[in-house]
């Protein structure tokens, strides 16, 4: 077994084990390389047949190819697809020149905290991953949020081995974070390796590609060649330049993302 | 690129430097995406301090504002041909639940200690925890040695005493590096400052440690996940804890004891004829027998313990005592029940490591002690050095994990 095979084999440990430990879970799906890995491996630790659902946070502004994409495979995996969207959030004009916190926040993580509700999910899978940024180094692969969504940062639960805590007092939900310990270049290497579809922002035009997708309006393309798997993946192997570098909402200032990360946001 | 990394602990007293270690091993490795960097000095800035190597570990505000780790991080380590997880843990006793956190998904251990300050409660706290948890390997930082004039004296009065305090397990022949994190002495390459000091660098240290995978030839062992109704066929899901398995091997289903044949063993859509240890797999038994979560299934040859009543070695988390004739959760592996305590024995305080003879009717905070249970069902225990998901366990109440414990 090789490194790649083990990531693997321990993410779907950690997707059963959270499945028998919760009755509503469900899997957040954004359609980019990372939630794609992840729903594979759901696939894989289910045999086919996903037994939850597939929850799209749809803030409406994403890249037309996401939303292709999304209804390719969800009729292609006979995923159970449930697109949730703050509607009146949208009407009222909601956009990212409102300030980008406050856009994430409405869109994304009001949403979700609206979803859970209405579908009293227990847990969620989430498919970040501990190099993607600082503050989601600091994350459990189980991790609880109370009725708020609030992330208690500062008194998480111990996690020894994979014995993890899954209490579900205080009306809580928890994360699940099956891919925490994975790299970028694991990601790439393990789509290589599974022959799995990604979305073509990730691939250069014009001497440019996408290293992170989201919100159209708020991503931004980063100089790179890489017009393969073969050729990103050579390319992670020197790059200094950091993944979300084309993201906008982390940069609003020094602790944007431990301000969203708090209030709920994935 | 496909190398398996050696994950690395730091661990040792509250301020000894250990973030700022793997900051200045991040920063001399070239790890860190030149943004990060750029980011960090401002932040340093910002906040009035130089530039500040903690902070590629310590992210949260409030860890940057009081210059201390709260939670423990992981960043990963590229140097040439090698790859590291560095893992930060926090020194402060509050926070030991979070420093424990780190260990158990560590290989190795890096025990800091403050030239100027030497062996703190909490160094031998951690050195103690780091060997009761199960790493073999630890490699010692005599850090701030700037502080110390980069004085022999100080370095060999540090480490001669630190021998004699470390747990009798812990490999005898481990490497001792007097470094400075701040003028980057010793850390990835060796110093001109400390010509008296012959040993390697710590990234030296590191990379000569080898962390041996998991032998094959070990007993098959598989602690039953949970059962999967797929069209017809029931399969059985978990990882293998070791050994290895293949199709028509014959099993017994414990604690029940029952034989059964393995029929075949599926992969996602596949079916394989083989599957080895920490492999997530499918398992489809000859015989239709009831299997549920907390079963394990071993070879037929091989019998781990199965009983209600066995000894463990236990340290106390929780400021709320652990008494005798307490009824507490134990989980272990998959399996979960109710147990009792029946004797307290042996008992220790990490930081004083002597034994302790008073109240032994009770187990206090931080805490250690030689625990025997009486369990309300049937348990499938072993040596935690034979099959480790079976030789740890956690005790705990609804809603929080109360000790820690392992056997031998």
């Amino acid at each position: 077994m090789d490194y790649i095979d083990q990531l693997e084999n321990n993410s779907i440990y950690l997707i059963r084990e959270a499945y028998s430990r919760f009755k509503k879970v469900a899997l957040l799906w954004s359609m980019g390389k990372d939630s794609t890995t992840l729903l594979w491996l759901c696939r894989k630790a289910f045999f086919g047949q996903i037994p939850f659902p597939v929850v799209h946070i749809d803030t409406s502004y994403k890249f037309q190819q996401i939303y292709e994409f999304r209804e390719k495979y969800a009729r292609e995996w006979n995923l159970n697809l449930t697109v949730l969207k703050n509607e009146d959030a949208l009407k009222e004009g909601m956009n990212y020149s409102k300030g980008r916190f406050e856009c994430c926040n409405t869109l994304k993580t009001e949403t979700l905290k609206m979803g859970i509700k209405k579908h009293h999910f227990e847990a969620l899978f989430l498919a970040i991953r501990r190099d993607e940024h600082g503050i989601r180094a600091k994350e459990r692969f189980f991790s609880p949020r109370d009725t708020d969504m609030r992330w208690d940062y500062q008194n998480q639960p111990p996690e020894l081995w994979d014995l993890y805590q899954s209490s579900l007092s205080n009306d809580k939900h928890f994360r699940i974070h099956p891919m925490l310990n994975w790299r970028e270049i694991d990601v790439w290497q393990y789509i290589q390796k599974e022959k799995m579809p990604v979305i073509d922002l990730y691939f250069s035009k014009n001497q440019k590609r996408y290293r992170s997708i989201g919100c159209e309006t708020c991503c931004f393309a980063t100089p790179s060649g890489a017009k393969s798997l073969r050729e990103i993946i050579s390319e992670l192997k020197t790059t200094r330049v950091s993944e979300r570098s084309g993201r906008a909402q982390d940069k609003e200032d020094t602790f944007a993302m431990q301000k969203l990360r708090s209030l709920g946001y994935m | 690129m496909n190398n398996f990394p050696v994950k690395f602990v730091f661990i040792g007293e509250v301020d000894h430097g250990k973030s700022s270690l793997i900051g200045r091993l991040a920063l001399d490795t070239n790890s860190m995406p030149r943004e990060h960097v750029k980011n960090i000095r401002q932040i340093s800035k910002e906040l009035g301090s130089e530039t500040a190597l903690a902070y590629f570990t310590d992210q949260l505000e409030e860890e940057r504002k009081n210059n201390l780790t709260i939670d423990t991080t992981q960043i990963q380590l590229n140097s040439p041909g090698k790859n590291y997880v560095l893992i930060d843990t926090p020194g402060h006793l509050e926070f030991l639940k979070n420093m424990m956190t780190g260990v158990t998904h560590a290989d190795a251990a890096i025990l800091v200690i403050d030239a100027t300050e030497g062996i703190k409660p909490q160094t031998q706290r951690h050195a103690f925890l780091a060997g009761f948890l199960g790493l073999r390997h630890i490699i010692i930082v005599v850090n701030k040695m700037d502080l110390a004039s980069y004085s022999q004296r100080t370095f060999e009065e540090i480490t001669q005493k630190l021998r004699s305090l470390l747990p009798a397990h812990t490999n005898q022949n481990i490497s001792m590096v007097p470094a400075s994190a701040k003028e980057a002495a010793n850390i990835s390459r060796r110093s001109s400052k400390t010509p008296w000091y012959k040993g390697p660098s710590l990234l030296e240290a590191m990379k000569s440690i080898r962390i041996n995978q998991k032998k094959d030839s070990a007993p098959f062992c598989f602690p039953v996940q949970d059962v999967y109704k797929i069209g017809n066929e029931n399969i059985i899901v978990g990882r293998i804890a070791s050994g290895s398995v293949e199709q028509g091997q014959d099993i017994t289903l414990l604690p029940s004891q029952k034989r059964a044949t393995i029929r075949s063993l599926k992969v996602f859509d596949k079916e394989t004829k083989k599957a080895q240890s920490r492999q997530s797999i499918g398992i489809a038994l000859t015989t239709p027998l009831n299997v549920k979560r907390g079963d394990v299934l071993c070879d037929k040859k091989y019998r781990p313990q199965i009983t209600t009543r066995f000894t463990g070695k236990v340290f106390w988390l929780s400021d709320k005592p652990l008494g005798l004739n307490q009824t507490i959760l134990i989980r272990c592996a998959t399996q979960e029940t109710q147990c009792t305590v029946e004797k307290i024995e042996k008992k220790t305080d990490l930081a004083l490591s002597k034994e302790l003879k008073q109240n032994m009717n009770e187990l206090k905070q931080n805490e250690t002690a030689a625990i025997q249970f009486k369990a309300n069902t049937a348990l499938v225990v072993e040596d935690s050095n034979r099959v480790g998901e079976l030789g740890r366990f956690v005790l705990q109440d609804n809603d929080h994990l109360l000790g820690v414990g392992i056997i031998k």
